[in-house]
This record gives C-alpha cells, structure tokens and sequence, in this order.
C-alpha cells in the first residue's frame, strides 16, 4: 500500500539523504515516513505524487513557522523512483500520539476539557489569521510525548474566510448533519470543534447521518455529563454560539466541579489525581514501548 | 480566443465491477484522451470484496484516460467524488501548463525549483477556479449496483451542488450504463448546469443488467465531443 519501497531517498534539487525507517500515516493526500536525515536525526516525511497540494502544503506551514503548534519544515524536494517522480517535505517528526487516543481514553472530564481548551487557544489563532482549518479531527492533532504540548498535523485544509470548503471529514462537517453549508467561516469552525469535543467527550466517534444531533445530545446526557455544558455544546451546534474565542470563554464560565462535589471530592484534588492519571498512562505506555522494542520479558 | 479561460473536458467513471460487455474499456479510455479528454475513475470496494481485477481494470482505465483513481466503500463515495474531481480538473490544468511552460521555456513543472513553484501553482488554482469545465459523469447502473445506486445518485447531487460553487460554468451530463432495453450506454442527462435537470435524469435511473464500461466511455466521449463542435468558435 504504501509507494515508497526503497531504503533511501536523495532530494534532487537540495540532496538532503534520508533513511526511510518506517510508514506512520496515510491520508487523502500522501504518506508520512519516519526516517532519519544524516545530519538532522529524526524527521517526518510527507510524500505524495500531487505537487499542487504538497507545495501548498508547505508554504503555508513555512508562512507560520514560527508558531509552537506547527512542526518545524524543512524542505520540499523531489526525488525519483522507477522513473515516477515523488514530491515531499520533510519535517519534525513528532513523537506521541493522536487525539484519538485522548478521546478513548477514560481520563477525567476536567483533563479532557482542558486539553480542549489548549486544543480551541490553537484554532483561534488560526481564524485570527483569516483562515479556516477545515479539516479538524482527532487524527490530526497530536499531544507531543516530550512536553505534552498540543501539535497539529496536516496543513492541506486551511481555506481563506469565505472561499469553499474542499477538505473535511463528514463528523465534523455541518453540511454532511445538514445544519449548514460548506463554506469557511468562523461558524463552519466553531461547529467543527464542537464536534471534537462532544466525542472527546462521549469516548467514540458518531455517524453525522445516523445519529442526528438530537440523539447525539441524548449520549451526551446519559454519559452525566454536567447539564450546563451539554448546553453549550448544542448551542453552539445550533450556531447561538460563533467563534472560537466566545466558545472559550463560555467554557471557562463552566463550573465542572458541581458534579464532583456531590461525591465530596474537592476540585483541586481532583485536577492533581487527573494530571497523576495522565502521566500514569502515558509512562505506561512507554514502559509498553520499550518492552516491545527490547523484546524484554516482564516475567 | 473569445473566451479568455478555456474548457476542460473530464469524465469520470463510477462503477463497482468489471466490464463484461463490448470493447475494451482501456481501449476507450485511450480513445477519449486523444480526443482531448481525460478520463479517471473511482471503484467502489463491496463489503464481500472485490476482484483483484476490478482495481487492475480501473487503474487501467484511468492510466490509459490521462486521468486519476481512486477506490472507496460507499460511505466515503460523496467525499471522494468531490475530492477526485477537484483533483483530476487541477491535475489537467498541471499538464496543460506543464507543456505550456515546455514549449515556452523548454521545461515543465518539475524543472521548475521546489522553491519557485508557488507562485505556478497559486497561477493553477485561480485558473481551475474560474476555467469552463465540461463534466461527464458515467455511472455503472449493473445489476451489482442496486444497492449502491440511491446513494450514487445523492452523490452526484452533491457534486453539481459544489461545481455550481465555482467561478467557472460547470456543465453536467450524465451517461449510464447498461442503457435501455438492447442498448450498452444510456445518455440519463445531457450536459447542463440545471439541478432539476439532471435530477430528472438520475430519478429514472435503475440498476439491472450487465456492465458494458467500454462502449459507455465511447457515448460519453462522443456527447462531450458533439457538444462542444457548436460552441467551436469559442474555444482556442
Ligand atoms: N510530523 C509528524 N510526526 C509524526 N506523525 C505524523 C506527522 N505528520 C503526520 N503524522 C501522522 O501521519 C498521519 C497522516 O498525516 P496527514 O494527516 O498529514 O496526512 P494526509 O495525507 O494529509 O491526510 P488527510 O488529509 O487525509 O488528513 C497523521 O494522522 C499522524 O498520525
């Protein structure tokens, strides 16, 4: 399934060498290899065999290359295979996970909203740039093992205020719940997250045409989720609420330690048994890791 | 040169099979790029599993048509339909300007440094915004298809709906196959830019017979070709 066979690759135009260590994602676009540059160490590679997207691809996250969201790019190049030309970028390689994992995950509602939160501050900043990211998923955002920071993947989608929206998924798409057209504004984006965080916060993923919103909410209400962010999320849904900033602060108001405190569980332990949760979780998993990796035996 | 941006002639082939009948669907694909259209085609992959030769087959076509493919499961059909068709229009302008660009300067795109690219590609997208584009969409009505068809037709309706989005005039015919009672290719809707239209011609539609994929790429082509010899005098 995957193009590129071959144990090394040469960019043509800058020579940069790269061993292909292994695939890591695909998508509509190309592929993502991990491999490792002679001087750089470890990088992302994203192949593809359609340069219009990959060279749009690339200017934008070199545009904004400054933000701490965005991996650091490197350079586009072509390189050749059987006579077929491939272009790609190579880039930072980010070690850690996607949001999907995040979301199937049953951490406490306090550590999901707050990663949201970061997760809402990133796409802000977007929108303020004039631009929409369209295709907002799990799958393309990432939490960074080394620091825990919140990095984004995939630049293809972003789509200046007002132009058509070309790439989406339909979950998050309110045209394909038909509550909407496609077009790329701040409502399409705030519908977008909203999205995000209702499945980040039932655990699992909805079908737009199946499940309605109406019984979507219901999910909502049964996972006892705190009525009053049930609210904000359908408000938000219906369009009461736009923009990425409003939703913030809406958030922020939320006081989700009513819940808890019914079971008498202060809040600010609470957050600390979350954060211990997390990094339980996330030593776990590297633990896993390396014991895969080394073939160790735990017994 | 009336017109200042040109048309492009596409076609696309929705199927979820073989060919069984007629000419060779590659030979007809090879025909129809050398009339000037590019041809792509999209498998939908069945639950119980497709043939290796069915994506052969597609793969053939498209490579003979100049064009693109792709293979989805019904869900994703709509998205893919929109995403191919997006594709296939700019991968078509790429080439146009790649030999424009080899005829004025002696090299195509990629002789052009990553570096520099941008500003073609920016040039290709404001063109593929607002050139003329001549859509047929040949649709596979086999018996094969019957459970597929309701949601191949809601997929078309979407695509016209997004084409209409662009600058550009964006003219939908649709040709289906196996055609009426006898015949290998059915033309369900002319070109047009109407909606009703061509949702007259999709209701009609109903899945039975055999799949004729070759003989139907040579209807479409030649309803592409007929249509624009009136409008000759308009185009370069
Ligand atoms: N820099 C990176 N470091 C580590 N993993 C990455 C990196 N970039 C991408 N990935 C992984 O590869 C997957 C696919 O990447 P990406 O979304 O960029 O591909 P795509 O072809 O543009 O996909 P689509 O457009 O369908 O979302 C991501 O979900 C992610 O898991």
């Amino acid at each position: 399934m995957y193009s590129v066979k071959c144990k090394e690759i040469i960019g043509r135009w800058y020579k940069g060498k790269y061993k292909i260590i292994k695939p890591i994602g695909s998508g509509g676009v190309g592929e993502i290899y991990l491999a490792n540059h002679e001087h750089r160490g470890l990088v992302a590679l994203k192949v593809t065999k359609s340069m219009m997207s990959i060279t749009k691809e690339y200017d934008v996250m070199k545009r904004y290359e400054g933000k701490d969201y965005i991996p650091k790019v490197y350079e586009l190049d072509d390189f050749e295979i059987h006579g077929e030309i491939y272009h790609y970028f190579a880039m930072e390689y980010i070690k850690g996970y996607n949001l999907t994992k995040v979301m199937k995950d049953s951490l406490p509602l306090k550590l999901k909203i707050d990663i949201f939160i970061i997760i809402l501050q990133i796409i802000a900043d977007i929108n303020d740039e004039g631009l929409i990211y369209s295709d907002l998923k799990h799958e393309n955002i990432m939490v960074d093992e080394r620091n825990l920071t919140i990095r984004l993947v995939d630049f293809g989608s972003l789509t200046q205020f007002g132009k058509g929206v070309k790439e989406y998924t339909p979950l998050y798409d309110r045209c394909s719940w038909g509550l909407g057209d496609r077009v790329a504004d701040i409502s399409y984006q705030t519908f977008s997250a909203a999205i995000l965080l209702m499945t980040l916060l039932i655990g699992r993923k909805l079908t737009p045409d199946k499940d309605k919103i109406k019984s979507a909410m219901d999910i909502l209400k049964k996972d006892n989720i705190p009525k009053t962010l049930i609210d904000l999320i359908e408000k938000v849904l219906k369009g009461d609420i736009i923009g990425c900033r409003v939703f913030l602060k809406n958030l922020r108001n939320i006081d989700l330690s009513e819940k808890d405190k019914v079971f008498g569980i202060d809040s600010w332990l609470d957050s600390i048994i979350a954060i211990l949760v997390f990094l339980l979780g996330f030593m776990l998993m590297k633990l896993n890791e390396t014991s895969f990796r080394g073939g160790i035996n735990p017994r | 040169m009336i017109q200042e941006y040109g048309v492009i002639r596409q076609m696309i082939i929705i199927t979820d099979g073989r060919s069984n009948i007629g000419v060779s669907p590659i030979e007809a694909a090879s025909k129809a790029k050398e009339m000037g259209i590019t041809v792509s085609a999209i498998g939908i992959i069945d639950s119980e599993g497709n043939e290796e030769g069915d994506v052969m087959e597609i793969e053939a076509i498209s490579k003979a048509g100049g064009g693109l493919c792709d293979y989805c499961y019904p869900k994703d059909l709509g998205l893919t339909l929109q995403a191919m068709t997006q594709k296939t229009v700019n991968h078509t302008l790429e080439c146009i300007v790649s030999k424009q660009l080899k005829s004025i300067v002696g090299q195509d795109i990629t002789s052009i440094e990553p570096k520099s690219r941008m500003r073609v590609v920016e040039f290709i997208e404001n063109y593929g915004e607002r050139v003329d584009l001549l859509y047929a969409i040949v649709l596979d009505t086999s018996k094969s298809m019957t459970n597929k068809l309701e949601l191949a037709k809601n997929c078309v309706v979407d695509l016209m709906e997004a084409l209409n989005n662009r600058k550009g005039i964006s003219r939908v015919a649709l040709v289906s196959y196996p055609g009426d009672i006898g015949s290998t290719a059915n033309v369900a809707c002319e070109f047009t830019t109407e909606m009703h239209i061509l949702e007259k011609g999709l209701k009609a539609l109903k899945a039975y017979g055999g799949t004729p994929t070759g003989p139907a790429i040579e209807t479409a082509a030649g309803l592409i070709i007929e249509y624009e010899a009136p409008a000759q005098a308009h185009y370069v």
